[in-house]
């Protein structure tokens, strides 16, 4: 049953990168004269009126994108409310939150049209040192011993494990996979014995990767406020 | 094993970083501007100002714009310029902002400036002003009303407002308000040059004839320095000078004098009209043109001449040379008598009463080196000056002669039958320059001298014709056959042929004074002897007619000498013919 439920996520996860590519790529390719164009001729251009910030199709990447980044806040949000942790593991959650975390911010930078001035150029630069650090903490995330269901494990579990390697391997006689379980077994010992540090890198990882969105997600609102109130409500 | 957190004093890390990460931002701009605006609107940066031209909900609104830019406003609510045209209601259509304090605020579209529509301003621009360039009328020291620009929210030094609508507004005035600020009464956009739109006929002046293609400033001089520099300038440079800053008003046009010179230097009078027309200098009207007061009075036939007939395009009135004939005739006898004494002047044989006839008379014939004399007197001029054939030229005409003998006019009609005479004394020395036909030859110097009845037969009676059919003239004078009968016919029929040896020995019985036989004696050249009765008998009796008409002859021998040859008493002879007996002879 589990099985049935991550091969569907894994369905609808592969749907939206592919849809995110999709979306992406061509439009990179049909707006390069556009975007590799020095600013000031810009305006000069073809399709200044739909690939510029204002734009229509400029505007869209830009409302979603937000949203997306907007959405992936939901992975905070599911840490803190119990409802939320009802659906899905925290794995299935991170890997959405990736996703967001990689589609949003390319799409703002579409949105942006490779243009990143004013204030709002600190949530730009917010929202790159977020995604950056984000990936560094994936890495980070991988570095911690976890179950199947995403959880960080105890120290009695990982004993366990560390037991339970010791008697597999003391218990196996076909070569390969000795040498696979030993492998395992000397990974594991390298993790516990970083784990640590790797603990405490962690947690200093939240204090980048956390206020910059903060940042990032104040000055997007502001931003978004304002330009709102100004009458650019894209489609709305 | 609790995981331990580095702490700032008095902070907690995630406000820490969030803190630093604001300190970061700081020096970012801080407003909320796309980018920087252009420079002419500086004063609108900053967050307090978005609303000046942003109107909350509504985006960007041209109100907000026109509420600065009152100066464009005014001409859109007068429907007037590019502004008011359709089309042109949204700002930034045109003018981006947030490009940057030096970003071109005005777009002209993918071709550029100089590819605006004109025409959209209200303004077309034809002619030389569409291909001029923006600045030579776009200046900042044209534009007028900047007080009101400025206060409108428009640069003097970069608008395209302000600018009159009248000509003097770009251009220089050349005639020196000479002509009014109505360019266009005369000229056109086409081309400055020319005044196509003006109109001379309009002027106390009509152009006509030659006058119409007379250059303008022949007659318009240029103004003086002085008033030339007192002209006002309505307009800066890029004007034309030079060409226009002519009089063009005042001038004295009164008389042709006042342009023309007079090339007849006051002979003739200040009325040129009298005699010219505009129609050209030399188009002078003969009906109107009196000759007589020029240096040389038309008289003759040259009264009917037509003036170009002496005042040729090639040989102008002025200095035309009229006092020999020869300035304005060909000499058509090619010079012949320019070594006459007087140069030959025509006047000698010709007047101008016309050219023929010739006013040469026979006695001023008689002073040349060949005096007319006998028949001569009487032959037409053409009979010794004739051309020389059919359509030949004047100028071929003979007047002058290598020779004065008669060969130099007259052909030989004796086809060279004389040429020992001619070649000895010529012509002369058988005819008479009072008549050819009466020739005066010495025939007794030849050997047949002509005498009695020879002498006074004529010429041709023995001097035949060369041929059948020949011309006068051409008859046989040497080699003559001296014979009795190279000339006379045998009228006995050859009876006296034999006894001469076949040939008739005329002289026997006829001389040359008469053709009776004078020198005929019966009894002595006959074999009958006649006396007696037959001495007194008529010669006919005897030697009767014989044939009828012109062949009828009289026969001499033979005859029978016997009685009965001739008596009836005796029988006739058969071989003698029988004389009839006339009346009153025995």
């Amino acid at each position: 049953m589990a099985s049935r439920r991550d091969t569907g996520f894994r369905l609808m996860l592969a749907v939206l990168y592919v849809t995110a590519a999709v979306v992406i790529v061509p439009a990179l390719i049909d707006g390069y004269a556009y975007y590799a164009a020095p600013l000031a001729e810009r305006p000069r251009l073809e399709g200044y009126r739909l690939l510029r910030p204002g734009g229509m199709r400029g505007h869209g990447y830009g409302v979603v994108g937000s949203a997306l980044v907007l959405l992936l806040l939901l992975y905070s949000a599911r840490k803190r409310a119990r409802r939320l942790q009802n659906f899905g593991t925290p794995a299935q959650w991170l890997q959405v939150h990736i996703c967001f975390g990689i589609v949003g911010p390319l799409l703002i930078i579409l949105h942006t049209s490779f243009k990143v001035q004013g204030l709002v150029a600190v949530s730009f630069w917010s929202m790159v040192a977020v995604a950056l650090s984000g990936v560094f903490g994936r890495w980070l995330y991988l570095q911690i011993p976890r179950n199947l269901a995403g959880h960080e494990l105890t120290r009695q579990e990982i004993a366990a494990l560390e037991q339970d390697l010791a008697q597999r391997v003391a218990q196996e006689s076909r070569p390969r996979q000795l040498v696979r379980l030993a492998r395992r077994r000397r990974k594991l010992e390298r993790t516990v014995r970083r784990l640590e540090t790797i603990r405490g890198i962690f947690h200093w990882w939240h204090v980048i990767h956390k206020p910059f969105a903060i940042i990032m997600l104040v000055i997007m609102l502001v931003h978004v406020a304002v330009t709102v109130s100004l009458g650019y409500t894209w489609v709305f | 094993m609790t995981p331990t957190t580095p702490r700032l004093p008095g902070l907690r890390p995630r406000a820490a970083a969030l803190l630093l990460a604001l300190l970061a931002a700081a020096p970012a701009p801080a407003q909320l501007s796309p980018g920087p605006l252009h420079e002419a609107h500086r004063k609108l940066e900053g967050v307090e100002n978005c609303t000046r031209c942003h109107e909350v909900g509504r985006k960007l609104s041209a109100d907000r714009c026109l509420a600065c830019h009152t100066a464009l406003a005014t001409r859109i609510r007068a429907k007037q310029g590019l502004h008011a045209q359709p089309g042109h209601e949204a700002c930034e259509k045109c003018h981006v902002e947030h490009q940057g304090r030096d970003y071109q605020l005005v777009w002209w579209g993918k071709a550029g400036r100089n590819a605006f529509d004109h025409a959209q301003t209200g303004w077309r621009l034809e002619g030389r002003h569409a291909g001029a360039a923006c600045e030579r009328c776009h200046r900042p020291e044209a534009v007028t009303g900047r007080a009101a620009l400025v206060d409108g929210a428009a640069d003097p030094q970069r608008t395209f407002l302000g600018l009159r609508a009248d000509c003097a507004a770009c251009h220089r005035d050349p005639h020196a308000g000479q002509l009014g600020t109505d360019c266009r009464t005369c000229h056109g956009v086409e081309s400055w040059r020319g005044a196509a739109g003006f109109d001379h006929a309009r002027s106390r002046f009509p152009l006509t004839g030659r006058h119409v293609d007379v250059a303008c400033a022949k007659c318009h001089p240029a103004l003086p320095a002085a008033a030339a520099a007192a002209a006002p300038d309505t307009a800066a440079a890029g004007a034309p000078t030079g060409a226009g800053r002519r009089q063009w008003r005042g001038v004295a046009c009164a008389g042709c004098a006042d342009c023309h010179q007079d090339p007849h230097a006051g002979r003739l009078g200040g009325a040129c009209a009298s005699c010219h027309a505009t129609a050209g200098w030399r188009a002078v009207s003969q009906a109107r043109f009196d000759h007589d007061r020029t240096r040389y009075p038309l008289r003759g036939k040259h009264a009917a001449v037509p003036c170009n007939g002496c005042h040729r395009p090639d040989r102008p009135a002025r200095g035309l040379k009229f006092a020999a004939c020869a300035d304005c005739h060909a000499d058509r006898h090619a010079g012949q008598f320019a070594k006459l004494a007087g140069g030959g002047d025509c006047a000698q044989c010709h007047s101008v009463e016309g050219y023929a006839p010739s006013s040469y008379t026979v006695e001023r014939h008689a002073a040349t080196a060949y005096p007319l004399a006998g028949a001569h007197l009487a032959v037409p001029c053409v009979g010794c000056h004739a051309r020389p054939r059919a359509g030949a030229p004047v100028a071929e005409i003979p007047f002058r002669f290598a020779s004065t003998r008669c060969q130099a006019c007259h052909q030989d009609p004796h086809r060279d039958e004389a040429k020992p005479w001619i070649d000895k004394g010529g012509c002369e020395s058988c005819h008479r320059i009072e008549a050819w036909s009466s020739p005066v030859f010495d025939h007794a110097a030849t050997q047949f001298p002509l005498a009695d009845k020879h002498a006074t037969a004529r010429c041709s009676a023995c001097h035949q014709p060369l041929a059948p059919g020949a011309p006068r003239g051409a008859v046989r004078l040497r080699g003559v056959d001296r014979a009795c009968a190279a000339c006379h016919r045998d009228p006995h029929a050859g009876q006296f042929s034999a006894a001469a040896g076949g040939a008739t020995a005329c002289e026997r019985c006829h001389a040359t004074a008469n053709w009776r036989a004078a020198r005929f004696d019966h009894n002595r050249d006959a074999a009958f002897r006649i006396d007696g009765a037959h001495a007194r008998t008529l010669c006919a009796q005897c030697h009767p007619r014989e044939g009828a008409g012109e062949t009828a002859v009289t026969r001499y021998k033979p005859l029978g000498r016997d009685c009965a040859a001739c008596h009836r008493a005796t029988p006739a002879r058969s071989d003698v013919p029988a004389v009839p007996r006339q009346e009153g002879t025995p």
